[in-house]
């Protein structure tokens, strides 16, 4: 099997590569079912084994529990070290008593942190149980089921009129495309002299901006969003796969990319309308996602000047473009 | 010159041309370890006198002594920080200004819920580390990833230079063979490093599951010792639920041998490691031209340095499929192959030692 080539080298690029790479296996989840339920059952069992549901996070998505269990298992755990200096004269006799002392301790600290060890796991396992069935008992088909299992179909590539309009409505650079796809709406934006960039977490869309050389990063947009620093961007433009985020993801957004603009920056949302999607998908899809008005409504509330402007497409028919005021440094929660 | 002139003349020189390397503790097989010996190797040469300070002496201490005799009195003293330990605390209590060769710190929140001692250990050695910042005369880090942390801890003078380390062999490229064909449903898949949570050999099982779906008597190789031991445990148990227990080998820690052994059996080195502040089993396994696959955490891409398949994503169907690409494209095998082996002479001793010797001489010329 051939390997992408980079054009400079003729040797195998290994970053489209890894692209490739991560788009086969995008292929595989969706084509071998049995794979992708491998995959979810890998989760499942390393999540039964590990101390705790989200050993590796310090948030847990139940609640505050998990940081107060965390607060337990650390001060609950015994430091066994004393010091070791001494001055000149009693120092072998300290030293033996250090000793004994030391290893007495050690001892009990032994015992006392294997105890206070079993507690907490067990803690966090009755935890994460409850957490499971409070999740079971209280949300609609669409939330319990996992991100990117496909029940309603991604949104499509943004249409030229869209394209068009969102770049010219574009304010000061740089500009974060979040979920930018193939990366046309980057590549319309880098075309008015600004800096661009987009986010995609398809793997083969990411592959497919990158063969035209745009600038697509892989990843979640909302953990590059929440990564980046506070100022950095002067527009962002929220499209794409956010038109399928459930309401407390999206207010979360708001809320972080006011964090991330600059003083006098703006945000474009560019989704279609839930209530056009078809009667299948408005079933399958409710709870996911909100119309250009609401949107208008949160940003206004988090302290943008937020306008809807008509849009001569078939799905996305209003975008809305949301300013901050020069004076506003701080953005309010939505 | 009076007696007392001389005596106090030869001291003075002899202060000059002494040198403490402070660390926690010598122990064998350890890359921290092995890395201080080859720069009390290096100094030496040099002409310098070189003191191996420690925190409690053990049988493979020998020529070293204790951080309660140290007097500070050396013309400069490096500091080996990677993790909570008293003769950071010592340096700290005596205001004592040191080089600091900084390895990183894991981050505590991968060992709270397995061992909250460890984790504890590990939030002491990043408090030192603040706490050391000012004390900092000049920061020596293994990579750019760490050289940044040091940074922004407003250590400005700071200069990157690798851990130094040499196995019989290890880097030997003329021992590096391509495997030519691997049976289409096999290929034995390499990890080298301490069973532990950062570096995610639950992943790595994880993926090893979904490959053997299309590679069936396919091999999970992990080498390393456990830390935590309770870890080890649900990594067995993982295995077995998963069905690959019989295919995945524990090697535990094994000798430099059999661990070249390891590198030279193998077909692919694959890395879910989320925290590593270089990655030796990376130059390893690049060095014996064995094919890398691995997740883009901390100073990892750096390391590999575009010779391997650097993932962005580490779900077990990506991990496996980028794995399973290398087993079965024998073109990319050996453009990798050919890759790691360049890119490893970058960490060859000699190039190593000499930027170690280019970190640390302006600050040994008589003028300082």
């Amino acid at each position: 099997m051939g390997s992408p080539e980079s054009p400079d080298t003729g040797q195998p690029d290994t970053r489209q590569l890894s692209a490739e790479i991560e788009a086969e296996a995008d292929q595989r989840r969706r084509q071998d079912r049995e794979t992708a339920l491998l995959e979810l059952k890998t989760e499942q069992v390393w999540a039964d084994l590990s101390p705790s549901e989200h050993p590796l996070s310090s948030k847990s998505s139940f609640g505050d529990d998990g940081h107060l269990l965390d607060r337990a298992a650390n001060s609950a755990a015994l430091d066994p070290q004393v010091p070791i200096g001494s001055r000149r004269g009693l120092r072998g006799i300290k030293w033996a008593i250090r000793k004994l002392t030391y290893w007495y301790v050690r001892f009990l600290t032994d015992q006392f942190n294997v105890f206070a060890g079993l507690l907490i796991r067990h803690l966090r396992h009755l935890e994460a149980r409850l957490g499971r069935l409070e999740h079971a008992a209280g949300l609609p088909i669409d939330q319990s089921v996992p991100a990117g299992w496909g029940i309603i179909e991604d949104p499509p590539e943004p249409a030229a009129p869209v394209v068009e309009q969102v770049a010219s409505s574009a304010g000061p650079g740089p500009c974060l495309v979040m979920s930018g796809g193939e990366g046309a709406l980057v590549q319309a934006i880098g075309h008015r002299g600004l800096r661009a960039y987009g986010t995609e977490q398809h793997p083969d869309r990411v592959l497919a901006g990158l063969r035209q050389r745009i600038d697509i990063r892989s990843g979640d947009a909302l953990a590059h969003l929440v990564s980046s620093e506070d100022g950095e961007f002067g527009t962002i433009v929220l499209t794409g796969m956010v038109e399928t985020l459930p309401l407390k993801d999206l207010i979360g957004m708001i809320s972080q990319a006011g964090l991330k603009l600059k003083s006098g920056g703006r945000i474009i949302v560019a989704v279609a309308d839930p209530a056009a999607r078809g009667p299948v998908e408005l079933e399958l899809g409710s709870g996911l996602g909100i119309s250009p008005a609401a949107w208008r409504h949160l940003l206004e509330r988090a302290g943008f000047e937020a306008r809807l402007e008509p849009c001569a497409d078939a799905r996305i028919t209003e975008i809305v473009v949301a300013c901050r005021p020069a004076h506003s440094s701080q953005p309010r929660e939505p | 010159m009076s007696p007392a002139a001389d005596k106090s003349a030869a001291g003075k020189s002899a202060a000059g041309k002494l040198i403490d390397i402070l660390i926690p503790q010598m122990a064998s097989g350890d890359a921290t370890s092995n890395h201080t010996r080859l720069i009390q190797e290096l100094l030496e040469e040099k002409g310098f006198e070189v003191r191996i300070v420690v925190e409690r002496k053990t049988r493979a201490d020998r020529g070293t002594i204790s951080i309660e005799k140290w007097k500070c009195d050396a013309r400069i003293s490096i500091l080996q920080h990677s993790i909570g330990s008293e003769v950071a605390q010592w340096v700290i209590r005596k205001r004592s200004q040191v080089v600091l060769n900084y390895h990183n710190i894991t981050p505590a929140g991968y060992f709270r819920a397995w061992q909250p001692e460890l984790a504890k250990s590990v939030e002491r050695g990043r408090q030192q580390l603040d706490q050391l910042a000012p004390l900092t005369r000049r920061g020596i880090a293994d990579s750019a990833f760490n050289a940044r942390e040091l940074r922004e801890l407003g250590i400005d003078d700071v200069v990157v230079s690798p851990v130094l380390w040499q196995l019989d062999g290890r880097l030997d490229p003329g021992q590096a063979e391509i495997s030519e064909s691997i049976a289409e449903d096999g290929g034995t898949v390499l990890f080298v490093g301490r069973l532990a949570p950062n570096k995610c050999q639950h992943d790595l099982i994880a993926a090893f599951a979904v490959l053997s779906r299309f590679r069936p008597e396919s091999r999970l190789v992990l080498v390393g010792d456990a830390s935590p031991p309770q870890y080890l445990l649900s990594l067995k148990s993982l295995a077995r639920r998963l069905d690959v227990y019989g295919r995945v080998v524990f090697a535990g820690k094994v000798s430099d041998q059999d661990l070249l052994r390891w590198y030279q059996l193998s077909d692919v080195l694959a890395c879910a490691s989320e925290h590593e502040g270089f990655g030796v089993p990376l130059v390893e396994a690049m060095a014996k031209g064995l094919p890398v696959v691995a997740y883009d955490a901390a100073a990892v891409a750096e390391t590999v340095n575009g010779a391997g398949i650097v993932l962005r994503d580490k779900r077990p169907v990506t991990m496996a499929a980028a794995v399973d690409r290398v087993l079965r494209d024998q073109q990319l095998r050996s453009t990798l192959h050919d890759r790691g082996i360049q890119a490893a002479r970058r960490f060859d001793i000699s190039v190593t030692r000499r930027q170690m010797w280019d970190a640390l001489k302006d600050l040994l010329e008589p003028q300082n």
